[in-house]
């Protein structure tokens, strides 16, 4: 089995389509021209302790069609942007009884 | 400014306010550090300050990123949510924009509005690829394989009609 796809802590993970240009002459290497939310990662399945397992996610409209009902609004992707070039935060430990801080 | 999240994540944020990811590590890492500082005043050592500066910039900081809106997390009509929906902090507010975030941008070169997040214009299929990064394995590629039903609530035999994706990850 690959790398795992999701595990634990990864719950509200936006699915992104990455959509490229159709006429690259390398597909890997074509510019991406669209990249579509398709869903919210939730939950991971898992039969037994160690074999397969899938990531679940809820579809996107499924989302907005419950927002709708529940908060009697429609959700917008269109933000204005911002200037800053990288999104900064800062990483305080890693893990148990861990405080070390960078 | 909204931000959406799986419902579930919002169980240990306290009251109304949404706090950063990894409460967990977080929680620990306070508790460790207390330890670390007790043990500092009874049996004290040249690094006495070094841990209390870090006590305090870690309890100190501040992790509230907003305020719950709704936290939904129930079955209906067959379908499966666990939605999270929350109000950010202006201080925090960010666009859509995947190029600010390193995991994307140093992977891909996108178009002027290509890193842009947008509704989906069709439908997904079995079998398209489909990618996240996610705070505890990173950047992962997978592929939607199906639509099956699981039992959420063994106690009760429960049936979701749920949507699946990813069998494996590549990084």
């Amino acid at each position: 089995m690959g790398a795992m796809f999701a595990d634990a802590g990864d719950s509200g993970s936006a699915l992104v389509r990455l959509i490229r240009e159709v006429d690259a002459p390398v597909d890997e290497e074509a510019m991406v021209v669209k990249s579509e939310l398709v869903g919210i990662l939730f939950a991971i399945v898992q039969e037994r302790e160690v074999g397969p397992y899938v990531a679940t996610f809820m579809p996107i409209e499924s989302v907005m069609a419950r927002v709708r009902d529940k908060l009697q609004f429609d959700i917008s992707l269109e933000v204005e942007d911002r200037t800053e070039e990288d999104w900064v935060y800062e990483e305080l430990g890693k893990g148990i009884s861990m405080f070390d801080l960078k | 400014m909204l931000g959406l999240t799986a419902g579930h994540d919002l169980i240990e944020s306290s009251g109304e306010i949404v706090y950063a990811p990894a409460n967990k590590p977080y929680a620990e890492a306070v508790k460790s550090i207390d330890i670390r500082v007790l043990d500092e005043q009874r049996r004290p050592t040249k690094d006495q300050k070094k841990w209390l500066d870090m006590q305090l910039k870690l309890k100190n900081c501040n992790r509230g990123l907003g305020t719950i809106l709704l936290q939904d997390i129930e079955t209906v009509d067959g379908e499966r949510f666990d939605l999270g929906v929350f109000a950010v902090d202006p201080s925090r507010c960010a666009d859509n924009r995947l190029c600010k975030i390193p995991a994307y941008r140093v992977r891909y070169s996108f178009s002027d509005e290509g890193d842009k997040l947008s509704w989906p214009e069709n439908p997904y299929k079995v079998g398209e690829s489909v990618v996240k990064a996610g705070i505890q394995t990173g950047f992962t590629s997978g592929t939607i394989i199906d639509k099956v039903a699981i039992n959420w609530d063994l106690w009760h035999l429960s049936r979701s009609e749920m949507y699946l994706s990813c069998g494996s990850g590549n990084k």
